[in-house]
């Protein structure tokens, strides 16, 4: 628990500091590596599996119920 | 945390917020890149995947055969509606079959039928409109139909960039009205009930750095009305009942990833996410991706390896038990277990052998899981951009 607190900490510190990126700074985070989602049928067939067989119910920003008799 | 430290905390972060909008001030938008949190919306185009997914029975639940196979095709269409709106049709269709008979005989031969398999067909259209530079709202409504569950959705959802860029903020409701025809363990159809579930999802994305990206959703998810699964059964204390869960849940999850450049063809993506609800479970997941541009433009290899382990729900029931609770379950989804996953797929963005409009993957998922209900899956993307 107080690791997860730790890095809980960490990480709003170092968002918070950051400074501004500029837009021509930001050329290397519109390539398709930086992409933070694959493709919206990947995430919908990943998120259904998840949903089906765990308890936690599905990807992060999907409503974790309803919508299938796969899960609960 | 005590409150001094948690004052302390919002103060240091709040000067170093103040300190970084110093350095902020408004840009053309011609000269904006903005962070790829979505996936890429400025052409139209239509994508097909077919998903193929086997699991294998090599425990879980002792009284329930678990073997399934699913071929899940699925289509989308994106079209550019004017200058401000845009435009998604989704349709999807799953073909299962699944075992779901009993594994130690304690139904006479030929009461049980076998195999059993059912059929999903869903389709969902969305409409997104361009409010403003910054701002993006849009909507959609969901239909799905199974053998014995139907299902009515939509949602809501708001994305707000911040004039510099570095921030998106992403608000999403959605609410599903559910349909179940109950067809109990042992054949009885005591008639029909419904689910419904509403969740307000939060997101945020925060550029942290040139190479550095990071995002935090976190989602709660309300649900009322019939939230057992009819077809499961209790098997304790000598008698085998139907499963019963309470009638409402409330589920929380949040979950935060960094994406980090870190070489110039390399970047790997660590996430971490935690999950309570009100039926007594917890869960805990931890990722690492890693996206490898190994040709530039004309092949990426995506990576990765998840880890997660959840408790069981209060109201598991071992088929030790000595008597059965007013609440029960056995099923293996709501049980305590641990997994392993292992996932590699193959990106061709730009196939030269096809053209460049178009997109190919392949890709493998395999899934380890303490109670060995093993799985994998295999995925076949296309995409025609136009």
């Amino acid at each position: 628990m107080r690791f997860i607190r730790f890095l809980g900490i960490a990480g709003i510190l170092c968002l918070g500091a950051c400074a501004s990126v500029e837009p021509d700074e930001k050329e290397d985070l519109a390539r398709r590596i930086m992409q933070l989602d694959a493709n919206e049928l990947e995430t919908s067939y990943q998120n259904k599996v998840l949903f089906s067989r765990e308890v936690s119910g599905g990807k992060p920003g999907h409503s974790a119920g309803g919508g299938c008799g796969c899960g609960n | 945390m005590r409150l001094r430290e948690l004052v302390v905390l919002l103060l240091v972060v709040a000067g170093a917020r103040h300190a970084g909008a110093q350095q902020e001030h408004p840009v053309p938008q011609e000269e904006v890149v903005k962070p790829p949190a979505t996936a890429n919306t400025s052409k139209d185009f239509v994508r097909f995947a077919f998903n193929f997914y086997s699991q294998k029975d090599g425990g879980g639940n002792p009284h329930l055969e678990e073997d399934m196979v699913v071929l899940e095709p699925q289509v989308l269409v994106g079209q550019r509606l004017s200058d401000r709106w845009f435009g998604t049709l989704k349709v999807q269709s799953d073909i299962i079959s699944a075992a779901s008979v009993d594994k130690d005989n304690r139904f006479p031969p030929g009461t049980q039928s076998g195999a059993s398999g059912d059929k999903y067909f869903g389709v969902e259209a969305s409409g997104f409109y361009a409010w403003s530079d910054q701002t993006t709202v849009g909507g959609g409504l969901s239909l799905s139909t199974e053998y014995d569950y139907t299902s009515a959705g939509g949602y809501f959802r708001w994305t707000h960039d911040t004039v510099s860029r570095n921030d998106t903020f992403v608000v999403r409701v959605s609410a599903f009205f559910d349909t179940l025809d109950l067809i109990l363990f042992d054949g009885t159809e005591p008639g029909t009930d419904t689910r419904q579930s509403f969740s307000l999802g939060l997101g945020w994305t925060h550029v942290i750095g040139p190479r550095t990206l990071g995002t935090l959703n976190w989602d709660l998810t309300t649900q009322t009305g019939f939230l057992s699964t009819p077809y499961n059964s209790v098997v304790a204390a000598g008698t085998e009942v139907q499963e019963i869960l309470p009638d409402t849940r409330l589920r929380n999850s949040l979950f935060g990833r960094v994406r980090h450049l870190l070489f110039d063809d390399f970047a790997v993506e660590p996430g971490l996410g935690v999950y309570f609800d009100d039926w007594g479970a917890t869960a805990f997941t931890t990722e690492i991706n890693f996206a490898w541009e190994v040709l530039p433009g004309d092949l990426i290899i995506r990576t990765g390896y998840r880890f997660h382990s959840q408790t069981e729900v209060d109201d598991f029931v071992p088929d030790t038990a000595a008597s059965i609770p007013e609440f029960r379950t056995q099923d293996s989804d709501l049980a305590d277990f641990t997994s392993h996953t292992f996932g590699l797929k193959f990106l061709l963005p730009h196939p030269k052998f096809i053209g460049d409009q178009h997109e190919v993957e392949l890709g493998v998922d395999y899934t380890f899981r303490s109670d060995n209900l093993d799985a994998y899956s295999l995925t076949l993307g296309y995409q025609w951009r136009f």
